[in-house]
């Protein structure tokens, strides 16, 4: 177990420096840099000139290649030049509201996803089977940008339960504690779901599958010859071999977690490392692109790795095999 | 549902939405001229009423009334009086979708602008085919070094979120429709070289691949005439599926602006459009999705149904 850790960790490295080194030459490689973004109407060419010397922007690639990964194996991701301030701290300010958001879709995701099947394989091809079939599908169909458009116009618009963007409405921060939090959540509630509605259509489909794929076999068939009502069998003997994807479902979910979603976050003006990222990119703010991908693709692999783990820890068979 | 009617509804569904778009523009009748005053966000159903005039001026409005001599157009401030002797024709036209704040007709954008996605989704899935099936059959018949170089870098490839890389890459570079194609195809094509290196690795230790080698067929005739029409089913299927990832994707860049320039009209940027006027016009942004949403289904019945086909017969 340990050395399969180590051996995970150790190969992370150049992967993680792949995509981070293929991340600068994409953005490198982009016409256009920070200096020509800024449209300030009294920014002379001499005025553009000097933030490019500044920045060092006009050096030769290699040069400030060299530069950045030096800094960053030092710890340092540099100063944003959007922000105006490390690329650590926009990033640490990004990742709370990330966090609070996709952990309460993913929540969501995960709890409506198991309801869903496990009402769907209680009898297989029935009518609650067809009809959960029909809308995850419809559901899965659905882009994620449409769904927020639609869940604004019709919660925040015309129903009006629900603040239609940002996390705090104006003058939150003159409310006490509990109101406060009550505040946040209040604005959480619509952007959590469109991110786990959809999500969970996915994942149902998937357990329902697996759930119906148990049921059919031999230790299930042992349990009804003994005569266990229909009910335990699925919650006891179905379910848990059935959950074993889920722990695989929840490590690759950590990418998720961490980035969040571009086009949720913008739609919602949620102050996430999705917005960031769409922000930086547009701002060609090349150190926070690269902080960014960076922690993104750390998420990636650690993420895999914990889905590893998690599936030797609820698998007696896997573990007993390495 | 039974395999063979998935099948059915989906491969008839996308027949259906492909066929719209590609005569649509040709069978509806040719769309007045936009009048963004008097025409603009009208909902679904309205009949617009074109009035030309003599001199070629014409006026589009839902309300257009014949009052003795003169006919009126428009009610409220808007409204204008036109003498019957300078009016050339007087011509109906239903909008079935509503119109959008230019006064245009939102079906016919909607069929115009499925062509655009259709076109772009069906070229990024050739490119990704293309891609996919090279390294798979490269890295299945190879072996050693260059399999597993291809297969880790799609290993390393697929666990990057894609769309988070397609959003960076279509900010930092604007995409042209055939940049877009490119984009599009370039980051779906790992799943189909996995797919395709499995079903090779399988093929290559049948009877009748060792025959065609051991009588001295080339390698490259073998990959065409053997492994190429066994992987046709499985293909499909991946296919089906991955093209309704496709569309998503490319509704989603143009939503965000990142897709073909503006001035074409897609599915995503109308979206786009009907979220600005969102108050004032709803059926602007639920159409385009609407047909989002049941084309992607389509291609998931079709890839279930064939799915489902090919577990049944094995």
């Amino acid at each position: 177990m340990m050395r399969l850790v180590l051996r995970r960790l150790i190969t992370l490295v150049p992967l993680v420096w792949l995509v981070v080194t293929a991340t600068f030459v994409v953005v490198h490689a982009a016409p256009g840099s920070y200096a020509d973004t800024l449209d300030h109407p009294r920014l002379t060419n001499e005025g553009r000139e000097l933030i490019r010397d500044r920045y060092g922007l006009d050096r030769p690639l290699h040069q400030q290649y060299v530069r950045w990964l030096r800094a960053v194996a030092t710890g340092d991701l540099g100063t944003s030049y959007l922000f105006k301030e490390p690329v650590t701290r926009v990033i640490t300010r990004a990742l709370p509201p990330t966090l609070m958001l996709t952990g309460t879709a993913l929540l969501l995701d995960l709890m409506l996803g198991l309801g869903i099947a496990m009402a769907a394989a209680r009898r297989p091809y029935g009518w609650v089977d067809r009809v959960t079939t029909v809308l995850g599908l419809g559901i899965y169909g659905l882009p994620s940008f449409w769904v927020a458009g639609m869940v604004i116009l019709v919660f925040a618009v015309w129903l009006g339960w629900f603040p239609p963007s940002h996390m705090h409405s104006v003058g939150a921060d003159q409310l006490s504690g509990g109101a406060r939090l009550a505040d946040l959540l209040h604005h959480l509630v619509l952007p959590a779901l469109c991110l786990g509605v959809v999500g969970a259509a996915a994942t149902a489909r998937y357990l329902r599958a697996t759930l119906i794929e148990t049921g059919t076999s031999r230790f299930v068939l042992a349990a009804r010859a003994r005569g266990l009502s229909e009910r335990r069998i699925l919650w006891v003997h179905s379910l848990r071999p059935a959950l074993l994807p889920v722990a695989t479902l929840i490590g690759l979910s950590v990418p998720f977690l961490v980035s969040g979603s571009v086009v949720v976050e913008s739609i919602f003006s949620w102050p996430g490392m999705g917005r960031v990222l769409w922000l930086s990119a547009q701002a060609r703010d090349v150190p926070v692109v690269l902080g960014v991908t960076l922690v993104g693709a750390l998420a990636v692999v650690l993420g895999n790795l914990l889905a590893d783990l998690l599936y030797a820890v609820v698998d007696p068979r896997v573990r007993e095999q390495r | 549902m039974r395999a063979t009617t998935r099948l059915r509804a989906g491969l008839f569904g996308v027949a259906a939405l492909a066929l719209a778009c590609a005569v649509g523009p040709f069978v509806l009748p040719t769309p007045p001229a936009p009048d963004p005053v008097r025409a603009a966000l009208q909902p679904p159903g309205t009949r617009i009423t074109t009035v030309t005039l003599i001199d070629g001026t014409a006026f589009s409005s839902p309300n257009v009334t014949a009052d003795g001599d003169s006919i009126v157009i428009g009610t409220d401030i808007r409204r204008r009086v036109l003498a019957r002797d300078r009016v050339a024709s007087v011509e109906d036209n239903r909008f079935w979708l509503g119109s959008d704040r230019f006064g245009r007709d939102v079906l016919r954008r909607l069929l115009a602008g499925g062509r655009v996605s259709l076109a772009i989704a069906a070229f990024a899935v050739f490119v990704a085919l293309i891609l996919g099936s090279a390294v798979g059959m490269i890295a299945a018949s190879a072996g050693g070094i260059v399999d597993a170089l291809l297969m880790r870098t799609v290993d390393a490839l697929l666990a990057f979120p894609v769309l988070f890389l397609m959003i960076l890459a279509a900010t930092l570079f604007r995409p042209s429709a055939a940049l877009l194609v490119l984009l599009l195809g370039v980051t779906s094509w790992m799943g189909l070289a996995r797919l395709v290196r499995g079903q090779v690795l399988s093929l290559r230790t049948r009877p009748f691949v060792l025959a065609a080698r051991s009588s001295g067929t080339r390698p490259h005739r073998i990959a065409l005439l053997h492994y190429l029409p066994n992987l046709v089913g499985p293909l499909a299927q991946d296919t089906a599926l991955r093209m309704g990832d496709i569309i998503i994707a490319e509704a989603t860049l143009s939503y965000l602006g990142l897709g073909v320039p503006p001035s074409i009209p897609t599915w995503g940027s109308m979206v786009a459009e009907g979220h600005q006027v969102m108050l004032d016009g709803w059926w602007l942004a639920v159409f385009p999705g609407v047909a989002i949403a049941s084309l992607v289904i389509c291609l998931a019945l079709i890839g279930d149904g064939l799915q489902r086909l090919g577990a049944a017969s094995t």
